[in-house]
């Protein structure tokens, strides 16, 4: 958004003149006053429809009442809403809306925290003329395995459907039978399949949409809430977390206009279970032979630091750890143990983060997610974002489709951003930096390639990453002036990079003279038997790296292994010390997300037994190794951060803590505080929204330059020197690497790839998740699919080196001669494949 | 399991083709579908949604609006009674009782051979001709209760029978193909052209009671006559 040429007007409402933006919606600049005019159907997320006709008001010198929240500001006009009038008509639709409401509120989820029931305390008429019967369905559709839906309570808003459409893209809810019969509905036996259907749960203005994990768990008052973010993908949406007693029992999205819009994807909402799993690691665990034993944490931590003094030290990170995990994590492997071994890539092992540093100063981003917005070109280069970045997709599609963007997609597969693309480049694995070099050049491509561009890329080929597709795109957004958005794929990634758990990286973005090992090389040498210990804090290599053989082997052979995780993992099954780790909403921490931005984890829930943060476990080991750092508190970790690490010097922490949100996040009911028309009410003004662009408000095309001064967050947030136009490097850090080598043999190319619901510690231990995961599957092209006698649905046996599995055929828009795999499935692990030289043979079963 | 035959997804081809968007063909297609099964059903709901590119969801949102387009099985012939007020007067209900005794169903019932259905309508708009009857949207004016049973056994019986127009009672199933072919450069005798394009028997119904969409291993079986 841009501060260019708003022509501002004085606006009445009830007696106070305002000064508000010519255009925008009176409904918002009321509420910003202060003033709450009651509504249902109005989303500030989503375009105006007035349906529900709550938000009525008078304004003078209009014959009728209007829909404030369709009804745009204009100079000089006078507005009341809580005369006679307009609080009379809106107290007229609540009786209406009430004709057929069932009023079933103590036996409904929402009651407490309900839209309807609190502006009918405040704005309704306290009593009904009706007599006759209600409208009745048959209660309780489940439409899918986290939505259930009761017809009879639906005031018919249109939020759902509108979000479906609008937002999510997936129009799998409609209103059928329309007239008299009006109701909400999925299509007969087709669920309601959207990775982003929780939310049509958190807007619902009623208690039609509810939640299959939190049907009849809890009342709003009975819940404690805490400020956190996601800590699955590297979005990084911010989150409420509640909990009833200890026990986390929902999730929704915290409303963040420079990250999610009003959004989180149903993982993010759905896929908490896994705190509460039942073999969650509560204790320290040392190995007893082919068993373990339960042991204290000083006993295991100086059973470990006994073996971490001397020899060849690895360090291995996964992806869903602090910044201050990550930070303790390099400054005990650098400063304590003195190992130049240790690296935070898993799954996109050797992905070439650093590349951008010579361009930018800093390892990753430089654009925000809000600079799509203003965008007028974006290219993408990597996996499906709908799968592996869910909210950053609703984001790249709202840029497209709402902000007018053109979208250049380079991929070897159709991915789910092709439905809105203006170009589609289809190439080889491995043949993207290749496809990227011609960009420039090829029309009609080159023409739509305007200023303001934003350049997108993640890691997408688990176990091939060259990083020769980032430098071919880093090179298009120097020439054409852009400005990239480089994602790491998991909530902790970028801080890893950040706090330098890196081979070639110090903390801080400064690089090592002398590189350590990756964790391929790491992970090689402890196989061959050259490695004396190895440290896997939050990581599962044999499940995630790209290699399962050698990853098996590197544990097998490794002179003494520590593990720190959640569960017990294939990794930590063969450990010699397995020290127990804690979740998410546990603890206090900061994630930074893919524009690297710091967001704050406030601890809400207990962990099990003796679980305690990553950064105490490597400060105990320190400690126990004679290197004190005296860490007690996570600002002490602070402390040490601001001091060692200098792009982070001048952040104040402090400054990230966000207030706790109401136990019950809804924005439309208002406070107590505030008085009405008619005395103290229970529903006043809303809570507060964030501020900024709505989809509702008129389209404004915001200008380049100021696009980059976003928000005043940025410099709180997003630390790091930004330079103010990206430049060409005088010399390259690590360039020079090979283009990807054409793979030559036998067999098909295996492109992988995650899935949103695969078998992830996290996510397969979130049942109602896991049960949506996809399976064994196997994209082929239609061409390969014929020569190899094979059509939709068929089995096919997929056979690289001695690992043979089977999965299911699917036709699919992908490159000859490349088959895509889903990356870690039940009954397909593609790191098992990857492992044998990434071919692979398909034959029909 | 597909309801359009390939030759009769080409013909849904030359339909999408009249107008400048794909999803505009909607209720024409939802016709076309109805030409074949008698009905709309959710099979033909997806055939529809496959061939414009829309989700089931979205065919169902327009289809069920439109009472023209049956949402569960119905008769090769559907005799509407009007029951608004001037034909009431002139004995509208006597005719209804003559059918409803003659077919032995109730309104919005259809007899055990799928040859005929009956409903109260609301007002046909033809006040003049009460008591007013259509069937198959043919109009019939000043109809009395023995009439109504001659007509019956009339197409019972497979003769013609002329509305006041003269235009002859043509089956459910062929004016449903000739509202979805309206404007096409089709061959003129409907019946044996869609005879041929739709080949062989209509699958058997698969419409669920109420919409009502299952989730396997939550669901108990759908009571009977629930939903909407």
């Amino acid at each position: 958004m841009t501060q260019q040429q708003t022509e501002m007007v004085t606006v009445t409402i009830n007696g106070q003149q305002v000064q508000a933006e010519n255009g925008r919606l009176l409904i918002d600049v009321a509420e910003e006053m202060g003033i709450f005019v009651p509504r249902f159907c109005y989303h500030p997320g989503m375009k105006s429809v007035a349906v529900c006709r709550m938000c009525l008001v008078k304004v003078e010198g209009m014959p009728k009442l209007v829909p404030s929240c369709s009804t745009p500001v204009a100079d000089g006009m006078v507005v009341e809403t809580d005369t006679p009038e307009p609080a009379g008509a809106q107290e007229d639709m609540l009786e209406f809306l009430l004709i057929n409401h069932p009023l079933d509120c103590p036996i409904c989820d929402r009651g407490g925290e309900c839209p309807l029931q609190d502006q009918t305390y405040a704005h309704g008429p306290g009593s009904s003329r009706f007599v006759e019967p209600k409208r009745t369905y048959e209660k309780a559709l489940d439409i899918s395995q986290l939505v259930v839906l009761d017809r009879e309570r639906c005031v018919l808003c249109w939020r759902c459907v509108r979000f479906s459409d609008e937002v999510a893209g997936d129009r799998f809810i409609q209103l059928v039978d329309r007239g008299s019969g009006t109701q909400i509905l999925t299509f007969s036996d087709e669920p309601f399949d959207s990775y982003f259907s929780g939310n049509t749960i958190q807007i619902c203005p009623v208690g039609a949409l509810t939640a299959s994990t939190y049907r009849f768990v809890s009342r709003p008052w009975d819940l404690k809430a805490a400020p956190s973010v996601c800590s699955y993908c590297s979005v990084g949406c911010p989150t409420t977390n509640e909990s009833r007693g200890d026990k986390l029992v929902r999730v929704q999205a915290l409303p963040n206009e420079n990250v999610n819009d009003f959004w989180i994807c149903d993982k993010g909402r759905f896929g908490f279970h896994y705190v509460d799993a039942k073999d969650r690691l509560s204790t320290p665990l040392v190995r007893d032979g082919d068993d373990f034993r339960s042991a204290t944490w000083g006993e295991a931590v100086a059973a470990a630091a006994e073996k971490l003094g001397g020899g060849k030290v690895g360090v291995i990170a996964g992806g869903h750890l602090t910044t201050e995990d990550a930070f303790a994590i390099q400054r005990l492997a650098r400063k304590t143990i003195k190992t130049p071994h240790l690296d935070a890539r898993i799954q996109d092992d050797g992905a070439a983060y650093e590349r951008t540093l010579a361009y930018s100063g800093v390892v990753g981003s430089t654009a925000t997610i809000n600079d799509l917005d203003g965008a007028r070109s974006i290219v993408w280069v990597g996996p499906d974002p709908k799968e592996v970045l869910p909210v950053l997709y609703l984001r790249l599609r709202k840029a497209v489709l709402d902000g007018g963007a053109k979208l250049i997609v380079v991929s070897p597969r159709r991915l789910s951003l092709d439905a809105f693309a203006t170009h589609v480049i289809r190439c080889e694995p491995g043949g993207e930096a290749n496809a990227l070099s011609a960009l420039t050049t090829t029309a009609p491509v080159k023409d739509d390639l305007a200023a303001p561009l934003v350049a997108c890329w993640s890691p997408a080929n688990p176990g091939r990453e060259t990083g020769a597709d980032l430098d071919s795109l880093l090179k298009v957004a120097v020439e054409k002036d852009a400005r990239w958005l480089v994602c790491a794929p998991h909530a902790g990634s970028q801080g890893m990079l950040d706090m330098g758990v890196h081979p070639a990286l110090e903390s801080g973005y400064r690089p090592i003279d002398e590189p350590g090992m990756d964790t391929r090389a790491m992970l090689e040498a402890a196989a061959a038997g050259e490695l004396d210990a190895l440290i896997v804090v939050g990581a599962d290599p044999i499940s995630d790296f790209p290699n399962r053989n050698l990853a098996q082997a590197a544990m097998e052979k490794v002179g003494f292994s520590l593990v720190i995780e959640l569960f017990p993992t294939e990794t930590a099954r063969l450990a010699d010390v397995v020290l127990p780790s804690t979740a998410a909403p546990e603890i206090e921490g900061t994630l930074t997300n893919l524009e690297r931005r710091l967001q704050k984890l406030e601890p809400l829930t207990k962990s099990p037994g003796t679980a305690r943060e990553p950064w105490r476990a490597m400060a105990d080991l320190a400690r126990a190794m004679d290197d004190d750092w005296k860490w007690t508190s996570f600002a002490d970790v602070w402390a040490a951060i601001t001091k060692e690490v200098p792009t982070h010097q001048d952040l104040d922490v402090a400054a990230l803590a966000q207030e706790v949100p109401p136990s019950a996040l809804q924005y439309e009911s208002g406070t107590e505080e505030q008085p009405g028309p008619r005395g103290p009410v229970v529903a006043g003004p809303g809570g507060q929204y964030p501020k900024g662009h709505r989809s509702g408000a008129p389209f404004k095309t915001a200008s380049w330059p100021l696009s980059w001064e976003l928000r005043q967050f940025e410099a709180k947030q997003r630390p790091g020197h930004i330079p103010d136009a990206p430049e060409a490097p005088e010399e390259k850090v690590g360039a020079g690497a090979d283009a990807a080598a054409p793979m030559s043999g036998e067999g098909f190319v295996v492109y992988a790839g995650r899935q949103i619901y695969d078998e992830g510690a996290m996510v397969s231990r979130s049942s109602v998740l896991h049960a949506l995961s996809k399976g064994a599957f196997v994209e082929l092209n239609d061409e390969d699919a014929k020569e190899l006698d094979v059509t939709d649905g068929d089995e096919v046996t997929l056979t690289a080196g001695n690992n043979e599995m089977t999965a299911t055929v699917v036709i699919a828009d992908i490159s000859k001669g490349a088959v895509f795999v889903p990356y870690d499935q039940k009954g397909l692990r593609a790191n098992e494949l990857l492992g044998a030289g990434g071919r692979v043979k398909v034959a029909k079963a | 399991m597909s309801v359009l035959t390939d030759e009769m997804r080409s013909v849904a081809e030359q339909i999408v083709a009249k107008y400048p968007n794909r999803r505009s063909a909607a209720l024409p297609l939802l016709f076309l579908v109805q030409s074949v099964e008698g009905h709309v059903t959710d099979s033909g709901m997806r055939d529809v949604a496959d061939i414009l590119g829309l989700t089931p969801a979205e065919v169902l949102a327009t289809g069920s609006f439109y009472t023209m387009l049956k949402k569960k099985p119905q008769g090769e012939y559907l005799i509407s009674v009007c029951r608004n007020i001037s034909c009431t007067h002139l004995g509208a209900h006597k005719v209804f009782d003559a059918a409803r005794e003659k077919l032995g169903i109730e309104p919005g019932g259809t007899t055990p051979d799928g040859r005929f259905s009956l409903e109260a309508a609301e007002c046909l708009a033809t006040c003049d001709g009460a008591p007013s009857m259509q069937i198959n949207y043919e109009d019939f004016y000043k109809v009395t209760p023995s009439e109504v049973v001659e007509i019956i056994d009339s197409l019972a019986a497979g003769k013609d029978v002329k509305s006041v127009a003269g235009e002859t009672v043509r089956p459910a199933k062929d004016i449903a193909f000739e509202t979805a072919t309206a404007g096409l450069d089709l061959p003129h005798e409907t019946a044996d052209t869609r005879e041929r394009l739709v080949g062989g028997e209509s699958p058997p119904s698969d419409m669920a009671p109420g919409h009502r969409p299952v989730v396997p291993g939550i669901d108990a079986p759908p009571a009977e006559g629930g939903g909407s």
